[in-house]
């Protein structure tokens, strides 16, 4: 998914918490500008950029249903709310707000996510009754018991990753890039936990089908999986993105599937949405 | 006979109750209707063996309600309560009780929120060590063993948050009466404010009786208020607080029974005083800094040596305290440490000018580490909290795992260990050493509860 989103934006940038829902919409980044004719292999660098470029939204809202299901088939649900909005090319804020299960309901994260420098991060804890600022997660960590860590829900920066399109094949009748990228020095190795991501890339819409994740142990630890593309919720607007993304776990056996219930982009959202008045509501 | 008789009486009932309270409440909360409000909360069922003597001294069936009820766009309703019943075997029979932890309406305005009733006030930003988070008041009926999420109580007045912008904003705070805290009966293993010796300054030859607590006039002069401005830049969150309230920790005033010629009466009271709080949060390279600090002026605090000869039941004095903490938050990399949090944290308590035979610790220093992880997919929580005060013969260590195998149940293990002693510096022979946790030494135990949140 990662290696689908690079923007240029952080170097060694500790993004952690600042996944959220829409770093999650952001996932569906897509390479719409990035056409090349047929039969010619694309530059996987410029295709990452231009699609990053064309994927970019000044705002978002989403609601979204996480299942999280363990090798014996038992489940554990939530649903998130999230808004974002992109303050300028160097500031963007998000807003995430757990609204089930009851046990995490109404916990909130609010995340000022800066190009240069480090995220600033706030969790409110409806227990606690307070707001608390936090550090950024490890990037390897993953996200509230998901198969997604931190580093694969975040923005990329080309300059440490190394794109290749290695080929072409179709995937379940989708005309696909295979795009392999590997990081360029041994300080992203680490962050990212990964040696290597291939990603299938959709021929007409840009969109990913398919992400396989190599962990640095050399093992084919994960695979994300798309599906349900389709434009988004708001009316009139064209754009076509995944409403559903599975990430399987071949480590732990565990698999997270995420189902966007609500996705609208470049809404209209009201910076008090990203106030710490607003996560004690 | 009747010691096992009463014990298994309690623990039927203890375990009936665990599944009424819940059964219950999953009824009430389906059948509220959706547009009615809101309404969450939690059954815990939670029983604690204290490891040295065997015994039950926790055994609690708990259940929380939250409601809150939107009415329009600027008037919102909230009550929380807590419904539960204790049967520790150090009492004679089990008990009921049901709080309101909180209930209040409030009023959101462009720039302010105004909440009229019981609310609870968190300030600060410490976690496990109360330096200036005074203002709500704490169930301490079984010390800290509950997390502290779940034993703060609310405090009855009006409470105005002014917003400035986004980045500043101001708490006002009239706070009607004294809401007191929750403390341990004097035959509990978790009483936490004893005589201490202190009897060793009055006259020979009396006896000592607790009598009952005397908490102040609920008048309109006995009233408490408070001022708070909370900034949150990008280079730090700080805030800077006054409050003029009643002291939730209260000292001894001693006097001759009327009537009972020999006997003195030990009556647990509460003082004035004046709290000045100040707290600074900020990113510093890959840690984050927390530090606070709390100037606590006037606070009754007892002597063993009589201020005043001619008044020798008179062994309590007003006392300057400042308390400060620093913490280091950051997170460990190792592969087999997963969602990993670390914190280390150093307290600084001294008594400003202390009185000549101030029945406390004058100057203590404590040291915190608080450790954190989340495995299988979160569903493993194991966590390691320890304090210790460097003097020594004061320290616990509280180890706990939570299992949450399914959305909405938790299971948890704790462990408790307490090492040390009671303070007696104060007394001939006696070095600075022992504290708040040491005097809990027997008092190590294991915890087992189970969690169903609704």
């Amino acid at each position: 998914m990662r290696d689908l989103h690079r923007d240029s934006r952080k170097d060694s940038k500790n993004n952690g918490l600042a996944l959220s829902a829409f770093a999650v919409c952001m996932i569906l980044l897509t390479f719409a500008s990035a056409h090349a004719s047929e039969g010619e292999k694309p530059d996987g660098a410029e295709l990452a950029k231009q699609s990053d470029q064309a994927q970019r939204s000044d705002s978002e809202h989403n609601v979204m249903t996480m299942t999280l299901e363990n090798s014996r088939g038992q489940q554990r649900v939530r649903t998130i709310e999230g808004y974002s909005k992109e303050l300028d090319d160097n500031e963007e804020h998000r807003f995430v707000k757990f609204l089930k299960p009851s046990d995490v309901k109404d916990t909130t994260l609010l995340t000022y996510d800066y190009r240069e420098d480090d995220d600033d991060i706030w969790l409110y804890l409806p227990a606690l009754k307070k707001v608390k600022r936090i550090l950024s997660s490890n990037k390897t960590d993953y996200f509230m018991g998901s198969d997604f860590s931190y580093w694969d829900m975040e923005n990329l920066d080309l300059a440490n990753w190394e794109y290749r399109v290695t080929g072409d094949e179709t995937l379940e009748g989708v005309d696909c890039w295979i795009l392999e990228a590997t990081p360029l020095n041994e300080d992203e190795r680490e962050e990212s936990g990964y040696d290597k991501t291939v990603s299938w890339i959709g021929k007409a819409d840009m969109l990913p089908r398919r992400v396989d994740y190599h962990d640095t142990k050399g093992r084919h630890a994960k695979r994300l999986t798309t599906g349900d593309i389709r434009p988004t919720s708001a009316e009139d607007d064209p754009r076509p993105r995944a409403h559903r993304l599975t990430m399987e776990n071949y480590i732990t056996k565990h698999k997270t599937v995420l189902v966007m219930d609500t996705l609208e982009l470049d809404v209209t959202v009201d910076e008090e949405i990203f106030s710490q008045r607003n996560m004690r509501q | 006979m009747t010691v096992a008789r009463t014990a298994m009486a309690g623990t039927l009932r203890f375990l009936v109750l665990s599944v009424l309270l819940p059964a219950a409440s999953a009824l009430l909360a389906a059948a509220t209707p959706a547009d009615a409000g809101d309404m969450t909360g939690y059954i815990n069922a939670g029983v604690g063996v204290r490891t040295g003597e065997g015994d039950v001294v926790y055994l609690r069936s708990l259940v929380n309600g939250k409601f809150t009820h939107q009415a329009t766009k600027k008037l919102s309703f909230r009550l929380e309560t807590d419904v539960y019943y204790d049967h520790p075997y150090f009492r004679p029979d089990g008990r009921f009780n049901a709080r309101v932890r909180e209930g209040y309406a409030k009023l959101r305005f462009k720039n302010a929120d105004l909440k009229v009733g019981r609310v609870q006030v968190t300030w600060g930003d410490i976690d496990g060590f109360i330096v200036a988070d005074q203002v709500s008041p704490f169930d301490l009926e079984h010390f800290i063993i509950p997390p502290f999420d779940e034993i703060r109580l609310g405090v009855d007045g009006v409470f105005l948050d002014y917003y400035f912008n986004w980045s500043y904003s101001m708490q006002l705070m009239w706070i009607a009466r004294f809401n007191r805290p929750d403390l341990p009966p004097s035959d509990s293993p978790f009483d936490l404010f004893r005589i201490n010796n202190i009897d060793n300054a009055l006259p020979g030859g009396l006896r000592i009786e607790n009598g009952p607590r005397r908490l102040p006039a609920q008048t309109f002069e006995n009233s408490e208020a408070g001022v708070r401005f909370t900034g949150t830049t990008r280079a730090a969150d700080w805030q800077v607080g006054y409050l003029y309230s009643w002291d939730d920790i209260p000292y001894f005033q001693f006097a001759p029974n009327a009537t009972k010629p020999g006997v003195i009466d030990a009556f647990q009271a509460h003082g004035r005083y004046h709290l000045f709080m100040g707290n600074i949060v900020f990113p510093l390279g890959p840690t984050l800094i927390r530090l606070e600090t709390a100037y606590n002026k006037d606070r009754f605090r007892n002597v063993v040596i009589p201020p005043d000869p001619s008044e020798p039941f008179d062994l309590a004095v007003r006392q300057d305290q400042w308390v400060t903490a620093g913490v280091v938050d950051f997170k460990p990399t190792f592969d087999w440490w997963q969602n990993a949090d670390a914190s280390f944290q150093v307290i600084y308590d001294r008594m400003i000018d202390p009185a000549p035979g101030l029945a406390r610790v004058d100057e203590a220093v404590y040291i915190g580490v608080r450790l954190s992880a989340a495995y299988r997919n979160d569903t493993i929580k194991p966590r390691l909290f320890a304090i210790a005060n460097t003097r020594g013969a004061d320290t616990w260590v509280q180890a706990v795992i939570d299992w949450e195998p399914f959305d909405q149940w938790r299971f948890s293990l704790e462990y408790d260990l307490f090492d040390g002693h009671e303070y007696r510096g104060f007394l001939p022979g006696f070095n600075n050493a022992g504290g708040i946790y040491g005097q809990f030494d027997k008092n190590d135990l294991v915890v087992v509860s189970t969690r169903y949140s609704f």
